[in-house]
């Protein structure tokens, strides 16, 4: 059985600011996150594997995967894969009620149950319990925890924490409060029975980044290679690269290593890439640019095709 | 004398344009509409065929809130209680007792040849039933094979006893959501995520697991074709490249039947990835797909209890769950209405409206009049709520098939009689001057403008009561709401909805006038076919409904 926990916590509690954290533990277990999008997923690029569709692949053995639309089909997936992970970690979204997700742990002969942590904004937490949209959401939330990660403590004064701290205790009295998130990993890790077993060092951070590349126009494979020559922070690209003779080839860049394949039948017949790297890449039509030749118009993020209705209506009393 | 251009003739035109109501002739050329009015027009263009003098026609019906999966769910069979068409017009009749659902479910397993194959079903809605199937009953279907029975709501299964068994749950281990019976023992119903996953794991789920393909979006199509419907909201898209690939070749395919309008949901994106989203299909499109809307959910629904409501339900249930928090919904309708994108929010709840109003006020108060957006469902809303919809210039989209389908349940079990009276109140809505459209919500009800019509018309319930008839409309106020409305509530009045020339030739023909019929029988009158962008598209033998 596989350990599950979940991280709980209502939006913008910083779920996705201690997710962060845990991939890039220097020794963590491997590890399978669950996150309902990659929008704020930082990983740094010296831990950077692989970046498919709905996964980032970590060389530390994690993974991070997008839940989608359906948790279910994440789960599965992670379930199915050929190296078992050691831990499973479901970020549950910020309305959710994590002990609803923590009860597939409780039933599933797959999954074993390794604690629910609801991060608390302890700037924000009082207020949202009072909240007349909010509260009850909220309350529901904290009572399924097994802790409590009490983020952002540095923004209540010293009364602040007091406060905050006697009304946890006497609403969710044998629940464990902790403010530091190496130690609410720890302790999550802890709930899990089979203890987690250390494993290799990681350098330091820079915050990663991706460009999404979809183009009519030819690739240039001189210009692309000019191009990575006069950069260092690119760490992949893979996808499907159009060249001049019409033909669509599979790209992938790992290692300062540029593979071409064929690609099969029925790939993209257009230049359609993901370039993934460190700091703060060129935008997507400036690669593009670059990296291509020919005039015929492309688009940065998606497909353009078509002619394009909405664009000559408007309300008769729009704005 | 154009000869590209070419005259209709129908025994009554009802135009829905209020410049000239009714005629007898429309000329069509290059897929629009030139003229309307009388036989003068045979004069000036050169007559076409067919003529339809034992018809009817109106505007293409503008079906303003369906999903495409009701394509992708005839994959399984049909079990539901009431009478169900498939979108190529077979009739499935309902299963109105335990005896005749599992008396279905032995005919569909004696089909199955090998014995490993689980048999999938779905439909069943158990708010129908007193004595509803358990794991016995499906026991009596198979105790080899697994059976899995989907709720038509799609967040419950009711299984038998092998399946339970594959699954691993048991008395001993169980969760919330696995009911048990007096013993204790789990009687095979199984609700939401958690206790239907090891399900799904031992045995595999076609719903949820599976994307649905160019046959099933061709599917969709059919089925809103055969009731009238030419253009289709899919109010619910992710709009991921693939999918975006999927509706383009799809919907350019020469016979494909309707104009589908995907609205982009926010659940999975936040304010970046959705501005992305919307760049990268600010390109895609064509005459008969026409993206760039998006659509928050706000809350759950009623008859499951998770709709958020002012006031607790008859069962107890203190409040339903948001499905997107209010903190993002309300930066999300500030941005998105200060960039002029067209947003449809599912409300259910009076809570959830009430939320989204305050939102607009905001956003309208700091940025000004813009698009304007639709509130989709808006079946608790009260006359204020209302009333400030109409002041905002909103466009409200009653569920009005509700009525008939859960109007009882409402009364009796879920908000009680007074607010069930003046669910879905369209007659306020038009006394307030606000645009209405309604819908169907497919595949949660079937595709029907004139069954839609019949609801907001007659408001009878399944049992034939009538639910609320001060909020009763008038056919001829239905009827708009079914066309001009619908597409006032996808902002596409410019080009469907009416019979005016510059639009396109989009038309419903019909055996009979919906507004001379007795208004009971408006779900009764016959589709004879439809015409898009001037393309007759006659019903094929034994696709009718009715």
């Amino acid at each position: 059985m596989t350990p599950f926990s979940v991280i709980g916590g209502f939006l913008g509690a910083g779920k996705t600011t201690l997710i962060n954290r845990l991939l890039q533990r220097p020794r963590t277990p491997r590890l399978a996150i669950l996150v309902n999008d990659f929008g704020d997923i930082a990983i740094d690029a010296a831990l950077l594997e692989a970046h498919g569709g709905d996964t980032i692949a970590l060389n530390n053995g994690c993974v991070c995967c997008s839940i989608g639309n359906d948790l279910g089909r994440a789960l599965g997936r992670v379930l199915d894969s050929t190296t078992p992970f050691e831990q499973i970690v479901v970020e549950a979204s910020g309305v959710a009620n994590p002990g609803r997700i923590m009860d597939v742990a409780r039933i599933s002969s797959e999954l074993e149950p390794a604690g629910i942590l609801v991060v608390v904004d302890a700037g924000a937490i009082l207020r949202q319990l009072e909240d007349r949209w909010i509260a009850d959401t909220v309350a529901a939330q904290l009572a399924c925890a097994d802790r409590f990660f009490i983020n952002r403590l540095e923004t209540i004064d010293g009364a602040g924490r007091a406060g905050l701290q006697t009304r946890l205790a006497r609403d969710y009295r044998d629940i464990p409060q902790v403010s530091d998130a190496d130690a609410a990993w720890s302790l999550l890790a802890a709930d899990n029975p089979r203890k987690i077993a250390p494993r290799g060092e990681t350098a330091a951070h820079a915050p990663f980044c991706s460009r999404s590349l979809v183009s009519e126009r030819a690739l240039d494979p001189e210009r692309l290679r000019a191009w990575l020559d006069g950069r260092g922070d690119v760490y992949r690209i893979k996808g499907w690269a159009r060249l001049a003779g019409g033909e669509t080839r599979q790209l992938q860049y790992a290692g300062d290593r540029i593979a071409w394949t064929p690609a099969a039948v029925g790939e993209p017949k257009q230049t359609r890439l993901v370039v993934i790297g460190r700091g703060d890449l060129p935008a997507a039509d400036a690669i593009l640019a670059a990296i291509t030749v020919g005039e015929a118009a492309e688009s940065a993020t998606g497909g353009c095709r078509g002619a394009p209705i909405r664009e000559t209506r408007r309300m008769p009393d729009g704005d | 004398m154009p000869s590209d251009i070419q005259v209709y003739r129908a025994a009554h035109i009802v135009t829905l344009d209020d410049d000239r109501p009714t005629a007898t002739h429309v000329a069509v050329g290059d897929g629009r509409i030139v003229a309307v009015g009388g036989s003068e027009l045979e004069a000036r263009y050169s007559p076409a065929s067919p003529i339809f003098d034992d018809y009817v026609m109106l505007p293409g019906f503008v079906e303003g809130h369906a999903h495409a999966s009701e394509g992708l769910i005839w994959n399984m069979p049909y079990v539901g209680f009431f009478d169900r068409r498939h979108p190529d017009g077979e009739l499935h009749p309902g299963c109105t007792t335990v005896a005749a659902l599992i008396a279905r479910l032995v005919e569909l397993e004696s089909g199955l040849e090998d014995p490993g194959t689980t048999l999938f079903a779905w439909g069943y809605d158990s708010i129908y039933f007193d004595d509803k199937p358990m794991r016995a009953d499906l026991d009596r279907v198979s105790t080899t094979r697994p059976v899995v029975l989907y709720h038509s709501n799609l967040h419950l299964i009711t299984v038998n006893s092998v399946a339970l068994q594959r699954a691993g749950i048991d008395r001993d281990n169980r969760v919330e959501g696995v009911y048990v019976d007096d013993a204790g023992e789990p009687n095979g119903e199984l609700a939401e995520f958690a206790a239907m996953f090891p399900v799904f794991r031992a045995v595999g789920d076609p719903i949820f697991a599976e994307a649905y393909g160019a046959e099933d979006l061709r599917r969709f199509g059919r089925g809103c074709q055969r009731v009238g419907i030419t253009t289709a909201a899919d109010l619910y898209s992710d709009l991921e490249p693939e999918v975006c690939e999927l509706f383009d070749n799809t919907t350019r395919e020469a016979d494909f039947p309707v104009r589908i309008v995907p609205a982009l949901a926010t659940t999975r994106y936040n304010l970046e990835q959705l501005r992305e989203r919307l760049a990268a299909i600010s390109g895609l499109g064509h005459e008969r797909l026409i993206p760039g809307s998006v659509k928050i959910v706000s809350d759950g629904s009623i008859q499951g209890f998770s709709a958020r409501v002012r006031q607790p339900y008859l069962n107890g249930v203190e409040n339903g769950i948001w499905y997107e928090a209010p903190q993002k919904m309300r930066e999300l309708i500030d941005e998105l209405h200060a960039a002029d994108v067209k947003l449809h929010i599912h409300v259910n709840g009076d809570e959830a409206a009430e939320f989204v109003l305050l939102a607009f006020e905001e956003a309208i108060a700091r940025h000004g009049p813009k698009q304007r957006h639709a509130l989709q469902h808006a079946q608790m809303m009260d006359r204020d709520q209302l009333d400030r919809a109409a002041k905002m210039n909103l466009v409200v989209n009653f569920f009005a098939n509700h009525i008939f389908y859960w109007g009882d349940q409402h009364r009796d079990a879920t908000v009680g009689p007074e607010i069930a009276a003046r669910m879905n109140p369209a007659r306020s809505a038009l006394d307030l001057g606000l645009d209405v459209a309604l819908h169907c919500d497919a595949p949660v009800t079937p595709p029907g403008p004139l069954f839609t019509m019949w609801c907001a018309v007659n408001r009878r319930t399944a049992s034939g009561q009538e639910l609320g008839g001060a909020e009763r409309i008038t056919p001829a106020e239905a009827l708009r709401a079914v066309t001009l409305g619908g597409a006032i509530s996808l902002d596409l009045d410019d080009c469907v909805g009416s019979i005016s020339p510059g639009k396109y030739a989009d038309f419903t023909l019909l055996r009979q006038n919906p507004l001379e019929v007795e208004p009971m029988r408006i779900r009764d009158i016959e589709v004879a076919g439809t015409m898009l962008g001037g393309v007759w598209q006659p019903l094929r033998p034994g696709s009718r409904d009715r």
